[in-house]
């Protein structure tokens, strides 16, 4: 794929996401409001929020965009547009192929299941076969440094080891287009440095790359680019330092206000 | 269209994520996920025992035999029926944050379903085989796999419709327990259909009892009315396909309504 060559493209893009309110979509209610002749169905029409307003962004192949804003400004909403979860529901937009979205860091498996049967249901439902577990087996168990300890039950596990296994499982896969949220979590100190150089390869391996993270080091390290949300809105688009500096003059502007 | 291939390219996938389910389940148990099995057919013993004294029924061998098949169908029915309204919510996280297609949930919910119903399934079948009924395990085996597949395509189309309308309407998961137990009630699965004498229209009007019945009768009896099994698996297939392309299709109408 060339370099510039647009693998997102986004022009006034808007997304509107329905808010339901869970006391009104009853079967009672529904009941109820047939014999009222529906009166109390058209008080109970939802709302909506514009979680995405207006979006103008292109992402070229190549590109590594950091996703600024508070929580809720839409970031996390924007990864999951480009992951194909969810689509604008107004404007244009062209996605030839959806990003990978490293969201959702969770064990497939329910803790009473070993940590072996943990990296094989998550092999599994990456690859769909069994081709090439071994060796993903090995790397996981070298370097969460678990080795024997994966026959355990996952709820033994303590948090450092839960997470040393997450990340050698979500790092071992290169992705050509990456949509990271807030990073990956590293465990204890001693398994920090390790993790540093295996992120940043992992990092560096996807041709194309999208972090939403309030990590500003983390940011600065991966990114080149910053875009800045605010309420689904794009505040500012630049490069990543001045993205960062935008976003941080606003916050002071907020707090002084 | 090759959203069709889907299910077929993450078998292995769900299928191993049920038996893990299956594995996590009988964690602590000495005879593991032979459990499903014998505390099925405990309770086929005792139901088939008490209703047999009560009905005074002729040959209690017979059924015995009658009640541990229907009742054996009818729990795989009823469980994902009821376990459909809410599925797609337990899996909120996933379905917002993971691109899987949404019916990955329910080929592993129904594959979990699946996997409890084989393993009743082969012990009732086992040892009814031994102490009532010989033809039994050449009948539920072979003649019987036709009309079983028609029941698993049919649960699975069943578990989607439900599980969307458990959308709609979040009561739904209270209220379809009492439709179960209704619908058991009124269908023939502990009494035989005769016994409905000018109310048989109740039984024949009974979608569940209507994907029951073959099963019963392949096993039992040794009757497989082919060509309409055949029918049925079309109409079945068709609706399987259409479904998993729909999914595709609502995957944002299911996200904003979970």
């Amino acid at each position: 794929m060339c370099l510039a060559e647009p693998v997102a493209v986004f022009q006034d893009a808007v997304l509107e996401i329905p808010v339901h309110s869970s006391s009104l979509r009853t079967i009672k209610r529904s009941l109820l409001s047939g014999l009222t002749g529906g009166q109390l169905a058209r008080r109970g029409r939802s709302l909506r929020v514009r979680a995405l307003d207006r979006l103008n962004i292109r992402i070229n192949h190549g590109d590594r965009l950091a996703l600024i804003g508070h929580n809720g400004a839409g970031k996390s909403t924007f990864l999951r547009v480009l992951a194909g979860i969810l689509t604008p529901t107004g404007g244009q937009w062209q996605l030839p192929q959806p990003f990978t979205p490293l969201i959702d860091k969770s064990f497939v498996v329910e803790p009473q299941l070993s940590g072996f049967q943990a990296v094989k249901a998550h092999y599994l439902l990456h690859t769909s076969s069994l081709k090439g577990f071994d060796a993903f087996l090995e790397d996981v168990a070298n370097f969460s440094e678990l080795n024997d300890f994966l026959h355990l039950p996952l709820q033994g596990y303590s948090d450092g080891m839960k997470t040393r296994l997450l990340f050698a499982m979500h790092t071992y896969f290169s992705h050509d287009l990456l949509a990271l949220d807030e990073g990956i979590g590293a465990g204890d100190r001693a398994f920090v440095e390790r993790a540093a150089q295996r992120l940043k390869h992992f990092l560096s391996s996807s041709g194309t790359l999208v972090i939403a993270s309030h990590s500003e080091p983390m940011l600065r390290s991966f990114c080149s680019k910053g875009v800045v949300f605010q309420k689904g809105r794009l505040a500012y688009a630049g490069e990543v330092n001045e993205a960062l500096a935008y976003y941080q003059h606003s916050v002071e502007e907020v707090q002084h206000a | 269209m090759l959203e069709l291939l889907y299910p077929f390219q993450t078998f292995r996938a769900w299928w191993y994520a049920a038996s893990l389910r299956t594995q996590a389940r009988f964690q602590r148990t000495l005879l593991g996920s032979s459990w499903l099995g014998i505390s099925n057919l405990l309770s086929v013993l005792v139901l088939s025992f008490v209703y047999g004294v009560l009905l005074k029924v002729p040959d209690p061998k017979q059924y015995f035999l009658y009640i541990a098949v229907g009742l054996t169908v009818w729990q795989f029915i009823s469980m994902i029926i009821s376990t459909s309204p809410t599925l797609l919510r337990d899996h909120k996280d996933k379905l917002m944050n993971t691109p899987t297609h949404p019916i990955f949930y329910f080929l592993e919910e129904w594959a979990f379903q699946i996997q409890t119903f084989l393993q009743a399934w082969g012990i009732v079948i086992l040892v009814l085989a031994i102490f009532v009924q010989p033809s039994l395990l050449w009948n539920g085996v072979l003649l019987a796999a036709l009309p079983i597949i028609n029941l698993f395509l049919f649960c699975i189309v069943v578990q989607i419709f439900f599980a969307l309308v458990g959308l709609l309407f979040q009561d739904l998961y209270q209220v379809i327990p009492m439709l179960l137990q209704l619908t058991f009630l009124s269908s023939p699965v502990l009494f035989s259909k005769m016994n409905l004498g000018e109310h048989q229209w109740i039984a024949n009007w009974n979608p569940l009892f209507l994907i029951l019945a073959p099963v019963r009768q392949a096993a039992i009896d040794g009757h497989l009315a082919l060509g309409q099994q055949l029918a049925i698996l079309v109409g079945n297939l068709l609706a399987c396909a259409l479904l998993v392309l729909g999914l595709g299709r609502w995957r944002q109408w299911i996200v904003f309504n979970l």
